[in-house]
């Protein structure tokens, strides 16, 4: 048996006489071991032996104060929060100021490309203008836009910037590794959308009024 | 609100009524609004709470306060008491996390911090603090010494050694009782009043 796994033994009984045989049998041939448990017994003792502190004579006085105080002041405390209460309303500020300022952006930046999306269709279009548009047919622009659909696990979107372009199946997709988001058409043109904006503007297509800014071509192409 | 207050002297009958009821009892019927009952595990109490404390900070006076702090938690979380663990488990429990509380802050307020730049092998921060190695002249100034050198010894240990080893050198508490105050299991408690051990012997060799 080695001398580190007899004191490690020793340390955790708290009388020789609950240790193993084999400790103790060790101990008899190891005069370093025998040392260590002499000097662990002392050390030991010395710690129990440490002068012990008491409270002082006014400790229950103080103690019925401090209760006092403590019960006095409990319901003042909505009154006058403390610094963590008012920390923590701090943070939900914050937040919330944040989640706001968000949400502002978001519904700027969708405003901006639809009054993109409609100077573009209100300018007219010779498809445009020689066809019906009167309420419950077809819109001229819906009919006369072919929407070519991705072929999912064949076709792939090359992408450059936010513009994009749809490549027929003969690639590689191992080459060219897929691109999250879903794959919509804005203004003829195809581009990827990350699923959390495509997510955060799913009307845009039905506030336009006119030609959708943005169809949703296949949210799964990839 | 009514402001507590609960008796201090009390009369003989209530008196022994009261030190032959258990911790449990006494806490049960210090939520039922009985002072006496409080004022009695005040005084079963105070004195270890007291000493525990200052064995983890050594500083008297900040040990008081934080074992008054100790006990005003006690009787303001009554009600949340659970009577899973013995009631000192609970009350030392309170102490050593607020002692705690206290040497992190201490460490945090600390100009030059001793800790970091000397680890153990473990590469855990141990604080800067060397055997004396000096012969002892004056033998009257021994036992002073060794008091002493034994205070600044437990102060130099990581504070999760300190703990354990304290409840268990100094308090005298069982393995069981601390793994439940600690909330360790019973290995993790014993390797490390293993460690602080070996550690204190390194420290005080001159005193064994």
């Amino acid at each position: 048996m080695r001398c580190q796994n007899v004191r490690e033994i020793l340390s955790e009984v708290d009388h020789l006489e609950l240790a193993p045989p084999t400790v103790a049998a060790h101990l008899l041939q190891c005069l370093s071991c025998r040392g260590y448990l002499d000097e662990m017994a002392k050390l030991q003792a010395l710690l129990r032996n440490q002068k012990r502190v008491a409270a002082p004579p006014d400790f229950d006085e103080r103690l019925r104060q401090r209760l006092n105080q403590r019960t006095a002041h409990r319901s003042f405390r909505l009154l006058f929060p403390t610094p963590a209460l008012i920390g923590a309303a701090a943070v939900v500020i914050i937040l919330l100021a944040i989640a706001g300022v968000q949400r502002f952006v978001l519904e700027e930046s969708g405003k901006a490309k639809l009054g993109e999306s409609a100077a573009v269709t209100d300018q007219p279009q010779p498809s445009a203008i020689n066809s019906p548009s009167k309420p419950g047919e077809a819109r001229p622009d819906e009919q006369e836009l072919p929407v070519p659909v991705a072929q999912p696990g064949k076709d792939r979107l090359s992408v450059s910037g936010t513009k994009a372009q749809l490549v027929p199946g003969s690639s590689n997709r191992f080459l060219s590794p897929p691109v999250p988001g879903a794959v919509v058409l804005i203004n003829e043109r195809y581009v990827t959308v990350p699923t959390y904006i495509l997510g955060a503007q799913p009307i845009l297509a039905d506030e336009i009024g006119k030609q959708p800014a943005v169809r949703v071509v296949d949210r799964n192409v990839f | 609100m009514e402001v507590l207050s609960y008796p201090v002297e009390l009369g003989d009958r209530v008196v022994s009524n009261i030190e032959a009821l258990s911790d449990h009892e006494l806490l049960a019927a210090t939520r039922d609004g009985d002072g006496a009952a409080f004022q009695e595990i005040v005084r079963r109490y105070r004195n270890p709470i007291t000493n525990f404390i200052y064995r983890m900070i050594d500083d008297y006076e900040k040990a008081v306060d934080l074992a008054q702090e100790t006990f005003v938690r006690v009787y303001t979380s009554t009600d949340r008491y659970r009577a899973d663990y013995s009631f000192s488990t609970y009350i030392y429990r309170i102490a050593s996390n607020l002692a705690i509380s206290e040497l992190r802050q201490r460490k945090r307020r600390r100009l030059i911090p001793l800790f970091s730049f000397f680890t153990d092998e473990k590469g855990e921060a141990v604080e800067m603090d060397f055997a004396d190695e000096r012969p002892l002249q004056d033998t009257a100034l021994i036992e002073d010494e060794r008091r002493r050198a034994v205070s600044r010894a437990i102060k130099s240990l990581p504070e999760k050694y300190r703990v354990a080893v304290i409840l268990r050198d100094v308090e005298g508490l069982s393995y069981e009782r601390i793994t439940e105050i600690l909330g360790l299991s019973e290995g993790t408690v014993k390797s490390r009043i293993n460690r602080a051990r070996n550690l204190l012997r390194e420290k005080l060799r001159n005193y064994l």
